[in-house]
């Protein structure tokens, strides 16, 4: 497989990190999506350079008595990605006014 | 890690699930799930909702970690791999001499494969330039007595075969011919411009739509454009002609062209890869069906039901099988032959593919043949690679501490396994690019080996893609498989015999050897069959150079001449005929020369018939026999040294005015007349009410067609009673000296005769030999390189054990010594163990070799496939070899010094 080829599932990962749901587990609540979907999808954005991974800071977890938390961002050529998937996938478009209205409690 | 992971299902889970995950990764990974998790687990109960379901939920989203891990595996798989080649690479340059043998035999062994494969797919298999060419067929007609025929069709059947069939869904008539092109009206005088000879097709209108291929320039024929009375004819032209005579000129379309000295206008340009429907020709031009007549065909040809000089393309349609197909065609024609028995009765319709009726009745011995080579090629290749696993094995052998101390500090066997498997991929693959270089430089051979001939032969050896996809994949499983073996064994060392450094443990040895004994049995065995296949062929292609064709080509020149390509009538054509003869046969240094339409073992399919002897009445349709024939010119018996055995040669007398006069050969006399005083003087005609012939003479047999054919009847025509006039010019010269001048002058005559007519194919005494010999040279010529081959590599093989022995040994053959054993004892103990080896292989490879040289039979020339000088001959020259291959490293054996073998220990 072309190694920037975007599926579906890996498109509406890379949509919820954009809009802001950094961790995989929130990604997972936004998108409804399997854990066992999520995760690869999340490796392979990160091999094609869509999104890069950095740990939370150490302060943060140890306050909270657990290990830091790695989080994805979206980078330069994931936005650029992003914005051909939504040529593609129409979908995609849909699915954002959902993740905005959804009041996220664990955010706050 | 957590301590919490033992009392929380889910955490427990992440980290048995993350023993999967690569090393590297794995910190990094179990951390990612383990926070998440917790997070996800501490968020649930800050919301107090940590209920069962909840837990569930928990633990289904770590099970979902498990997609991960695996996901993982390619970079694990990325990582070893990377080392692993690097490894080889490393391992490679510190053994060059194992590693370039190695490569070298390989290398042969698939460099022979793919030449072997590609001059194949050149012959038999490289489909037509037809859209769809799988599913193109080709129809054919003949006798229901024949259980194949492949004769042609006549017009009027073909119109009603293609009205009534149900299951073609459209069918084309097409035949090949040669013209003279020019660009000025011919038959003007004083244009002097040579015509250049091109060859082409004459088509039906719907010929371009049933090859489906679209001219790039222009239209093709319109529908109805092959039933046009007169007119200007339309002419489709090929690339290569365009790009050459009209330098791809786009005005091409409004221009118009003389073919034969007819005006055409050239409606459309063919792409570059449309090259016609014979599948070794390049063709130039395609004219539609109402041409026929300037080709040469009858003037009746579309009213005539019995003139059969069409070839029939067809397409099935969609779901149809041949078989169905073929029921269908024949219902029609049983009832075509009530309606009109004298030309349809007793005919059927036989359907093949376009590949498999290439060569009509000889198909089956050239894909015989080809089949022959590929089995013996891939032989050869077994030979290569079992040489290449003995190297492997006598390598993983002094390897054995390296691999053992990689298990002993962890190294798994799989991992081990999958080195060494590595390292055979990439010699199999280095093998394959040398391979691939020889495979190239094969083609060119056999390519070059090609006949010069005056037709615009277009076959490429040339490995393709589709070779190159069958190369790979030979070379990946011929690693994976020498691979294997070798690798089982490397892995099973004793570790702690090997790590002592007692080099391996002593029962392994003998398995050891028994397999390199076994793959030397194996390389021996194969080696004798393809050697005694190689000499089969010789003999067989020295047999043929032996059999006597019934002519001779010492100082003889001929050249190819056809006046009718200016536009010629038969009167003409009978008039520059004879003065020609007579011109040169004055001029310096000529014995005698004459014309014929085709020399002996060159003759096409000019058949005539049916035989009716005088006072006899016609046979029933399709019931007679029909004869092969030649058109000759006085003195042609005289020319090319055939004997007549009684009678009289043609004379210039026998003319279209003379009464009809023919020369029979033996054959011909023995099967109609008995004997051939029987036959002299007595008359016959062909049916239907054709002139009585008077047989004036009896020629030896000779091989008419090609060197395998059996003696059959065949009869001679006076040219001057034939409308023919594409012919070879046959000069038999004093002496060989006087060839270049003579053929020289000839041209010189011909030029002043007719300034515009070309010449073309010209050749020299056994030039005109070498299409009949051909084959059975390429047959020789490629066994000869297999045998050497099998030889080269099996001895490799046997040598290379022999010195691994030696070296093994060293130890035992040191006490031996010390213990007073001689050198002769010494010598012979090595002699003897490798000669075992090799008598072993040699009876297997015997009865081997008597099993198969069977199925070949057919393509042996007066050779017997059990020819004892060949059986014996290899015999002997396996044993010296086999015997050079042990003495080189016994002589070495007995070089060892007994203090220093001891000490060494």
């Amino acid at each position: 497989m072309k190694k920037n080829y975007l599926s579906y599932t890996m498109a509406l990962t890379l949509q919820a990190v954009d809009n802001g749901y950094g961790y995989g587990f929130d990604i997972m609540a936004v998108t409804g999506l399997a854990s066992g979907t999520v995760y690869p999808a999340l490796r392979r954005l990160e091999d094609a350079d869509f999104v890069a991974s950095k740990w939370e800071k150490h302060s943060i977890a140890q306050n909270e008595q657990r290990p830091a938390r790695k989080y994805y961002e979206v980078t330069k050529a994931g936005r650029t990605a992003l914005m051909e998937a939504r040529e593609k996938f129409r979908l995609l478009s849909q699915f954002e006014p959902l993740v905005t209205d959804r009041t996220v409690k664990q955010k706050g | 890690m957590s301590n919490s992971s033992s009392h929380k299902p889910w955490l427990y889970l992440i980290s048995f699930i993350g023993v999967i995950v690569p090393g590297r990764l794995r910190a990094d990974w179990m951390q990612e799930w383990e926070a998440e998790l917790q997070y996800r687990e501490a968020m649930l109960a800050e919301w107090d909702r940590l209920n069962r379901r909840t837990r569930f939920h928990l633990i289904w989203r770590s099970a979902g970690a498990f997609w991960d891990a695996l996901w993982m595996q390619t970079y694990r798989w990325e990582d070893a791999m990377f080392q692993d080649i690097r490894y080889a690479i490393r391992m490679m340059r510190k053994a060059p001499g194992f590693t370039a043998v190695a490569v070298i035999a390989l290398g042969l062994g698939i460099g022979v494969n793919t030449a072997i494969f590609s001059a194949v797919n050149g012959f038999v298999m490289r489909p037509l330039p037809a859209n769809d060419s799988d599913n193109l067929m080709w129809l054919h007609w003949g006798s229901k007595k024949d259980p194949t025929v492949w004769g042609e069709f006549s017009y009027p059947n073909y119109i009603d075969l293609r009205e009534h069939s149900k299951t073609v869904s459209d069918a084309c008539l097409w035949f090949e011919t040669s013209a003279g092109i020019s660009s000025g009206e011919s038959r003007s005088q004083g244009d002097d411009e040579r015509a250049d000879l091109i060859w082409g097709e004459v088509v039906s209108a719907n010929y371009f739509d049933v090859m489906g291929v679209k001219p790039i320039l222009g239209r093709a024929f319109l529908p109805g454009e092959d039933l046009k009375p007169n007119g200007i004819t339309a002419v489709v032209i090929g690339h290569k002609l365009w790009r050459e005579r009209f330098h791809s000129d786009k005005e091409i379309l409004t221009k118009t062209v003389f073919l034969n000295g007819h005006r055409y206008s050239v409606t459309g340009v063919m792409p570059e890869d449309f090259l016609g429907s014979v599948f070794f020709l390049r063709h130039s031009f395609w004219v539609p069906l109402n041409a026929a007549q300037d080709f040469g065909r009858k003037p009746e040809w579309r009213t005539d039901r019995g003139y059969t000089p069409f070839s029939m393309f067809g397409r099935l349609k969609p779901g149809v099988t041949v078989v169905q197909a073929t029921a269908d065609l024949n219902s029609i024609v049983s009832d075509l032959a009530q309606q009109f028995p004298k030309e349809n009765g007793g005919t059927k319709i036989q359907i093949t593919k376009e590949v498999d009726a290439r060569y009509k009745n000889t198909t089956k011995v050239i894909q015989y043949g080809a089949f022959m080579a590929l089995c013996v090629a891939i032989l050869v290749l077994l030979v290569a690679c079992a040489n290449v696993a003995n190297l492997m094995l006598a390598r993983a052998a002094t390897r054995a501490r390296e691999l053992g101390v990689r298990l002993a500090i962890g190294a798994g066997r799989g991992r081990i396994i999958r080195q060494l498997l590595t390292e055979s991929v990439l010699l199999a693959l280095m093998g394959g690019v040398l391979g691939w270089g020889l495979a190239y430089a094969g083609s060119i051979l056999i390519a070059s080996s090609f006949p010069p001939v005056p037709y615009p032969v277009s076959l490429t050896f040339t490995p393709d893609l589709y070779v190159l996809k069958w190369m790979s994949g030979i070379a990946i499983v011929t690693g994976l498989v020498f691979g294997l073996a070798p690798a089982l064994l490397a892995s099973r060392t004793d570790l702690i015999a090997v790590i002592k450094g007692g080099g391996e443990g002593q029962q392994k040895k003998n398995r050891r050897l028994n397999v390199r004994g076994t793959l030397v049995v194996t390389q021996v065995m194969i080696s004798i069959v393809v050697l005694i296949c190689a000499g089969l062929f010789i003999r067989s292609l020295r047999r043929a150079l032996e059999t006597d064709p019934g002519f001779k080509t010492d100082n003889m020149v001929t050249m190819m001449v056809n006046p009718r390509i200016l536009g010629y009538d038969e009167k003409k054509v009978w008039r520059l005929f004879p003065e020609l003869l007579h011109r040169i046969e004055e001029s310096p240094g000529v014995r005698v020369a004459a014309l014929t339409d085709d020399l002996p073992l060159q003759a096409g399919d000019l058949i005539r018939g049916p035989i009716v002897r005088e006072g006899e009445a016609d046979p029933l349709p399709n019931q007679g026999v029909n004869v092969h024939c030649n058109f000759v010119s006085p003195k042609y018996f005289e020319t090319v040294r055939t004997l007549l055995v009684l009678g009289r040669d043609f004379t210039e007398r026998d003319n279209a005015e003379a009464p009809r006069v023919v020369v029979v050969n033996k054959e011909f006399a023995r099967r109609f007349y008995g004997a051939p005083e029987q036959a002299m003087g007595k008359r016959f005609r062909f049916a239907e009410g054709t002139p009585l012939m008077e047989i004036v003479g009896i020629a030896q047999d000779g091989l008419y067609h090609n060197l395998y054919e059996d003696r059959a009847p065949h009869m001679f025509l006076p040219l001057y009673q034939q409308p023919y006039a594409a012919v070879t010019l046959v000069i038999s010269a004093q002496s060989s000296a006087d060839l270049g001048r003579v053929a020289e002058s000839a041209r010189e005559h011909i030029a002043q005769l007719e300034p515009r007519l070309p010449v073309v194919g010209l050749m020299v005494e056994e030039q005109n030999l070498a299409i009949p010999y051909w084959g059975p040279r390429l047959a020789a010529g490629t066994a000869t390189t297999f045998g050497i081959l099998a030889l080269v590599l099996a001895t490799m093989g046997l040598y290379s054990v022999m010195t691994y022995t030696v070296s093994q040994r060293t130890r035992e053959i040191g006490i031996r010594m010390a213990l007073g054993a001689t050198l002769r004892d010494v010598l012979r103990l090595i002699v003897s163990q490798g000669m075992r080896m090799v008598i072993v292989g040699l009876l297997l490879g015997l009865a081997g070799a008597f099993a198969l040289t069977r199925v070949f039979a057919k393509l042996l020339l007066g050779v017997d496939a059990t020819d004892p000088l060949t059986f014996v001959g290899v015999v002997i020259l396996l044993l010296s070899v086999g015997l050079l291959a042990c003495l080189i490293p016994a002589r070495r054996a007995t070089k060892i010094n007994p203090l220093i073998a001891l000490r060494h220990e």
